[in-house]
C-alpha cells in the first residue's frame, strides 16, 4: 500500500516560494540599501564639507573686509572719522595711534549701550584687555559683552588702528548653517570663537588626518561627522560638525520604510503561494486518493480534475487507464481460462504417449517428442505381444489443440485395436485402414499422415504400410563406417493420408526382420525446423547425424540426434512438432547369435556354446560390442579391419584348429572376467618376476628346458622372441610420469631396474593343446588403440622406427609369431598380454594359422 | 644380460667371411667390423640363435654404415633369419644376395620336420625343390611353409 505522507507537497511548495522570496528580497535589500547608504553617505559628507567651506569662507571674508575697512580708515582724517564711524553700527570703538604715540579713541555709544553697558564700563573692559600685545585680531568675551578686536598698522601713514567689532556678524555666520555646529579654533586647538563654550576641537583627529581640509568621522562614543578647514592666513581652523545619527536620520528612516515594505511584499507573496499551492495540491490529492481506490480494486470510478494543465491531462489519462485495466482484466480472465483448458489438453495428450525409454524382451524403444506449441499434432504408439511389435507414428495437419484432438482419435484407434485387434494386428495396412475409417467422420477437414510397422518375430519379417508419412529409416546389422550412409528408407506403395479418402487401400510391404538392427521413425518437424538464418535442418544434416551416432545404443542414438538438431536450431523455436523414435531389435535365440556362411562351424558353435543376448558371432565384421568376428583374411587385412571397426575386440582366425574352444574361452572371459589360470588351463608351468633385462637369461633357460614334443621344430625360438619382446616392452614402458617418459625413450643398450612393486610378472603355461606366455605389467597403459595402431603401422611400413627407445616392432613380432594374442587391460592398473602358440606338428600350419586377437578392458580390478 | 653376439672373420678364396653366432639384439656391437668390410663379404648366419626387434634395428643401422661398394652375400640363413628378412624391410640391402638358407620340410612317414639347407638356385619359380627325407631316405619331403611367403626374399 501507499506510504504515509509526512511532508505534503503543499508545504514543500510554500517553503520553496517563501524561501525564494526571502532570499531574493534579502539579497535585493542588502544590495540596494548598501548602495543607497553609500550614496547617502557621499551626499552627507559632501554637504558637510561644502557647509564648512561656506562657513570658513564667510568668516575669512568677514575678517578680510574688517581689515580692509581699517586700512581705509587709516587714510581718513581724524576729524572725519567720527562721522564715518557713526555709519558703522557694529563698531564699539576705534583707536588710532600715530607713530608719535598720539592716540585718538572714538566710541560708538549706540553700540555700547545697545549691549546694556555704559561707556565707562566699556572702557574699563577694554582697558583690562591688553591691546598693546595684540597682534592681528582676537575675540574678547565675558558675561556682559563679546567683541572682536582687530589691530592694523599702516606703516605708510605711520598709524596703528585698533577696532573692536560686534560679534553679531560672526554669530550670523556661525548660525547660517543651522543643522551644523560651526566653530572656529586656533591652530593649537583652543577655541577661537563659538556659540557654545563646551566644544571639542578634535584637534588630535584633525592633525592625524594631516590634511588642511577634509571631512572625517570622530568621537566613537557619539559618532559624528566633522568637516574642517585650516586657514594658514589667519591660523584658524574652521569646523562644522554634526552627529551621525542626525546626518543619517533620513537615511535610517528610508531603510526602515523599505523593510516594512519588504515584509508587506513577503506576506502578500506567501498568501499568493498558499492560494496557488492549494489549487495545485488539491488536484494531486484527488489523483492520489483515486490511485488508492484503484489499488483497492475499485476500477469503476472516475477522478474529476477541472484544471486545463498537465495535471488535468494526467487525470484524464488515469481515468482512461482505469477503464483499460477493467477491459484488460476481463481479457486476462478469458485468457487464463483458455490456457487452463489448453494445459489440461496438453496433459491429457501427454498421457497418450508411451514412455521415452521402453525395454522389452525383444525390443528397445527410445523416443523424443516436443510439440511446437502447447499441444502437438504428432503422436506415436505401439502394441506389443510375444510375437510382434506394432508401431504407429502419425502427424496431423497443423499443430495446436485441433491437431491434438486428432491425435486423440489415433490413440483411441490403437487402444481399441489392442483390445480387439486380433489378426488385424499382423497387417499394418489393415491398422491404417481402421484408423482411416475412424477419422473419416471429420469429413476431410482434418488429415493425418501415418506409418505403421509390424515387427513379426513369428514370420521373421518386418511388415509396414505408409499413409503418406516420411518413410522411416532402418539400419542393417552390418555397420560399415566407411560407407557414407548406412540407413535405408522403408519404401513401398504409399496410400493417402488418413481421413482423405473413404478407403485408403493401403498395402503391406515387408523385409526380412534379421536385416534390421534398428528403425528410426520420425515426423517431418525435425527436418523442416529452421535456424536463425532461416535454413532448414534438412535431410542431409539429418542423415549425417544418423550415421554419426548410428553405433550408439538406442537412447544415446536418439539423444545425440536431438541434441545435434536443436544445436542447429539455436534459439529459434521449432516450426513444427518433433517426434523421433528408434526401435532396435534385441537379438534373441541362437539363430540371431551365430550367422556364418560355414554352416558346419555354425552348427558346431551352436551345439557347444550357450549364448547370451549380447554376443554376436559373424564371419563378416560387425562393429558392435560383443561381436566375435571369424576371419579368413590375412593378418595384415585383419589388422586393417580391427582398425576400421573399433568396437570389434574379438577376431578369431577362421582356420583355428579349435574354434569352438577359443570362442568358448573368450566368450566366458568376456562375460565374467575369467582368471588367467582358467584361461591358460591347468598346466601352469612357471611364474617368475622380471626386474630388468638381466633376468632374460633365466627366461631363455627356462624356455630351453621346455618339452615341445608334438610341436613343429623349435617353437622355442619363437617363444623366446615373443618373451623377449613382451618383457622388453613391459620393462621399458613401466613407471609413471617422468619415470615412464625416461624409460620409454631410454637407449635399449641400458636397462631400467624395476622395483619389486613395478616388476613384471612372467608366466609360462603349457597345456594339452598349446603353450602360453603371459606377461603382466602394473601400469595398465596398453590400450586397444595403441596395439592396433602399432600393428597397423608395422604391417604397412615393415620397418623399424628411427626414434629414441624401442624399434617399434616388438608387438608386431609377438603378434606374427603367436597364434593368439590376448590382451586384458585395466587402465592405469595392469595389463596382461597373453601369446598362445597352438600345438602343431607342421610348421606350415603354424604359419598358416590366422592370428586371433582378443582385447578385454576392465574398468577396475575386482 | 643376453648371451651376446660373437663375430668371427675369416678368408675364403680372397673373400672376407664374417661368421655371426648368438643373439642379435640391442646389445650387438658391430664395431669390430669397421674398416674391414671391403670387396666381397660373406655373412654367415649359421650360428645365429635369435634376432629381436631391436636387433633388427641394430643390424639395419650396421648395414647402412657398410660401404656401398661392398658386395654382400648372406649364407646359411636360419629360418628365423629368413622370416625376419621377409617380414622387415632393410634386413638385406639392395644389391646383396642370399646364397643359402634353411627351409622347413616335413616327412609324413617319419612324422618329423627337417630343416633343409638350400641354395637360392635350388628354388625355381618360387617352388621349393622336391627332396627325399634324409632320415627314411624314401619318402618325399613336403615343404613345410607357405612357399609364396617363405621365398619372398628371393624376389
Amino acid at each position: 500500500m501507499s506510504r504515509r505522507v509526512v511532508f505534503p507537497l503543499k508545504v514543500k511548495l510554500i517553503m520553496i516560494m517563501v524561501g525564494l522570496l526571502i532570499s531574493s528580497i534579502s539579497f535585493y535589500a542588502i544590495f540596494a540599501l548598501n548602495l543607497f547608504e553609500k550614496d547617502k553617505s557621499a551626499y552627507i559628507y559632501g554637504n558637510s564639507n561644502e557647509a564648512n567651506i561656506s562657513f570658513s569662507q564667510s568668516a575669512i571674508n568677514y575678517l578680510n573686509s574688517s581689515f580692509e575697512r581699517l586700512h581705509i580708515l587709516s587714510f581718513i582724517p581724524t576729524h572725519q572719522l567720527k562721522d564715518v564711524l557713526s555709519n558703522y553700527s557694529d563698531v564699539y570703538h576705534l583707536e588710532i595711534k600715530s607713530s608719535s604715540d598720539d592716540k585718538n579713541t572714538f566710541y560708538n555709544l549706540n553700540q555700547i549701550e545697545k549691549d546694556g553697558i555704559s561707556k565707562d564700563e566699556y572702557k574699563t573692559i577694554v582697558d583690562s584687555f591688553d591691546t598693546g600685545s595684540l597682534n592681528g585680531f582676537k575675540i574678547f568675551k565675558d558675561e556682559m559683552i563679546s567683541f572682536l578686536i582687530l589691530k592694523y598698522e599702516n606703516i605708510q601713514k605711520g598709524v596703528t588702528l585698533t577696532i573692536s567689532l560686534s560679534t553679531e556678524e560672526l554669530d550670523r555666520i556661525l548660525m547660517s548653517f543651522s543643522q551644523y555646529k560651526s566653530n572656529i579654533y586656533n591652530l593649537d586647538g583652543s577655541l577661537f570663537y563659538s556659540k557654545d563654550e563646551n566644544t571639542t576641537s578634535y584637534i588630535t583627529d584633525i592633525n592625524k588626518s594631516k590634511l588642511d581640509e577634509a571631512t572625517i568621522d570622530v568621537d566613537s562614543e557619539n559618532p559624528r561627522i566633522l568637516s574642517f578647514k585650516i586657514d594658514s592666513k589667519y591660523n584658524l581652523i574652521f569646523t562644522t560638525e554634526i552627529l551621525k545619527s542626525e546626518a543619517y536620520k533620513v537615511n535610517d528612516y528610508l531603510i526602515g520604510k523599505s523593510k516594512v515594505f519588504g515584509l508587506v511584499i513577503l506576506s502578500l507573496s506567501i498568501f499568493i503561494a498558499l492560494l496557488f499551492s492549494r489549487s495545485l495540491t488539491q488536484s494531486l490529492e484527488k489523483l492520489y486518493n483515486f490511485t488508492l481506490s484503484i489499488s483497492k480494486g475499485e476500477f469503476n470510478q472516475n477522478v474529476e480534475i477541472k484544471s486545463r494543465d498537465e495535471i488535468g491531462a494526467l487525470g484524464d489519462s488515469i481515468n482512461f487507464m482505469s477503464k483499460e485495466i477493467v477491459r484488460y482484466m476481463s481479457e486476462m480472465k478469458e485468457k487464463a481460462r483458455l490456457e487452463n483448458e489448453i494445459e489440461t489438453a496438453r496433459y491429457v495428450q501427454s498421457t497418450y504417449f508411451p514412455e521415452e525409454l521402453i525395454e522389452s524382451h525383444n525390443h528397445s524403444i527410445a523416443s523424443f517428442y516436443k510439440p511446437a506449441s502447447e499441444c502437438g499434432g504428432d503422436w506415436w504408439g505401439f502394441i506389443e505381444n510375444e510375437d510382434r511389435l506394432c508401431i504407429v507414428i502419425t502427424d496431423a495437419t497443423g499443430h495446436g489443440v485441433p491437431a491434438a484432438l486428432l491425435t486423440a482419435t489415433a490413440h483411441c484407434c490403437i487402444e481399441n485395436l489392442k483390445q480387439v485387434g486380433g489378426d488385424d494386428l499382423k497387417s499394418p495396412a489393415k491398422i491404417l485402414e481402421f484408423m482411416n475409417s475412424s477419422i473419416q467422420c471429420l469429413d476431410g477437414k482434418m488429415l493425418m499422415t501415418a506409418f505403421c510397422c509390424v515387427l513379426d518375430k513369428e514370420s521373421g519379417r518386418a511388415f509396414y504400410s505408409n499413409a503418406s508419412h516420411n518413410p522411416p529409416l532402418y539400419r542393417g546389422v552390418i555397420y560399415d563406417e566407411t560407407k557414407k550412409n548406412n540407413f535405408k528408407p522403408l519404401l513401398g506403395k504409399t496410400g493417402p493420408r488418413l481421413g482423405h479418402k473413404e478407403f485408403g487401400n493401403y498395402v503391406d510391404e515387408s523385409i526380412p526382420l534379421n536385416e534390421i538392427e534398428r528403425i528410426l521413425f520420425f515426423t517431418d518437424g525435425i527436418l523442416e525446423s529452421k535456424n536463425s538464418e532461416n535454413k532448414e535442418y534438412g535431410q542431409r544434416r539429418f542423415l549425417k547425424s544418423l550415421n554419426k551416432y548410428g553405433m550408439r545404443n538406442n537412447k544415446g542414438f536418439i539423444d545425440s540426434i536431438v541434441e545435434e538438431s536443436f544445436l542447429f536450431y539455436g534459439d529459434c523455436p521449432i516450426d513444427d512438432d518433433v517426434t523421433l523414435l528408434s526401435v532396435s531389435m534385441k537379438n534373441s535365440g541362437e539363430l540371431k547369435m551365430v550367422d556364418l556362411n560355414n554352416k558346419e562351424i555354425e552348427k558346431k558353435i551352436k551345439e557347444n556354446i550357450s549364448f547370451s543376448s549380447d554376443i554376436f558371432i559373424r564371419d563378416t565384421p560387425i562393429n558392435k560390442d560383443g561381436s566375435f568376428y571369424l576371419s579368413s583374411k590375412s593378418d595384415q587385412e585383419n589388422i586393417e579391419i580391427l582398425m576400421n571397426n573399433p568396437k570389434i575386440n574379438h577376431l578369431v582366425g577362421a582356420n583355428s584348429a579349435n574354434i569352438v574352444e577359443e570362442l568358448l574361452l573368450n566368450i566366458n572371459n568376456y562375460k565374467r572376467n575369467m582368471s588367467l589360470g582358467e584361461y591358460l588351463d591347468e598346466y601352469r608351468f612357471h611364474t617368475t618376476n622380471v626386474h630388468s633385462k638381466e633376468d632374460f637369461d633365466k627366461i631363455n633357460n627356462l624356455l630351453g628346458t621346455l618339452d615341445v614334443d608334438g610341436y613343429f621344430e623349435s617353437p622355442i625360438d619363437y617363444l623366446k622372441i615373443i618373451s623377449n619382446e613382451l618383457l622388453t616392452n613391459a620393462i621399458y614402458h613401466s613407471g609413471e610420469g617422468d619415470v615412464f617418459t625416461e624409460r620409454s625413450s631410454m637407449q635399449r643398450k641400458s636397462t631400467p631396474v624395476l622395483t619389486d612393486l613395478e616388476s613384471v610378472d612372467y608366466t609360462l603355461a603349457v597345456g594339452h593343446e598349446n603353450i602360453a606366455i603371459c606377461v603382466t605389467d602394473f601400469t595398465g597403459k596398453l590400450s586397444r588403440d595403441i596395439i592396433i595402431e602399432n600393428l597397423e603401422r608395422s604391417f604397412r611400413e615393415r620397418e623399424h622406427q628411427s626414434k629414441n627407445g624401442g624399434a617399434g616392432l616388438g608387438l608386431f613380432l609377438a603378434f606374427s609369431y603367436a597364434n593368439q594374442l590376448i590382451v586384458r587391460t585395466t587402465p592405469g592398473k595392469c595389463t596382461e598380454v597373453i601369446c598362445i602358440i597352438e600345438k602343431n606338428k607342421r610348421f606350415k600350419m603354424y604359419k598358416e594359422r590366422i592370428t586371433s586377437f582378443h582385447y578385454f578392458e576392465e574398468k577396475d580390478v575386482v | 644380460m643376453s648371451e651376446g653376439l660373437k663375430i668371427n672373420t675369416g678368408n675364403e678364396n680372397g673373400n672376407l667371411v664374417v661368421t655371426f653366432s648368438g643373439l642379435i639384439d640391442e646389445d650387438s656391437n658391430f664395431s669390430s667390423l669397421e674398416n674391414k668390410l671391403i670387396g666381397n663379404v660373406i655373412f654367415d648366419f649359421e650360428e645365429v640363435s635369435l634376432i629381436n626387434s631391436c636387433g633388427i634395428r641394430e643390424w639395419v643401422t650396421f648395414l647402412e654404415s657398410v660401404d656401398k661398394g661392398v658386395t654382400l652375400t648372406y649364407r646359411n640363413c636360419r629360418q628365423i633369419i629368413i622370416e625376419q628378412v621377409n617380414m622387415v624391410h632393410g634386413f638385406i640391402r639392395d644389391g646383396a644376395q642370399i646364397e643359402s638358407f634353411y627351409a622347413p620340410y616335413y616327412c609324413e612317414d617319419c612324422d618329423q620336420e627337417h630343416k633343409i639347407h638350400l641354395n637360392v638356385s635350388d628354388v625355381k619359380d618360387g617352388q621349393a625343390p622336391v627332396l627325399k627325407c634324409p632320415k627314411c631316405k624314401t619318402a618325399d619331403l613336403e615343404f613345410d611353409a607357405i612357399e609364396e611367403q617363405y621365398f619372398q626374399f628371393i624376389k
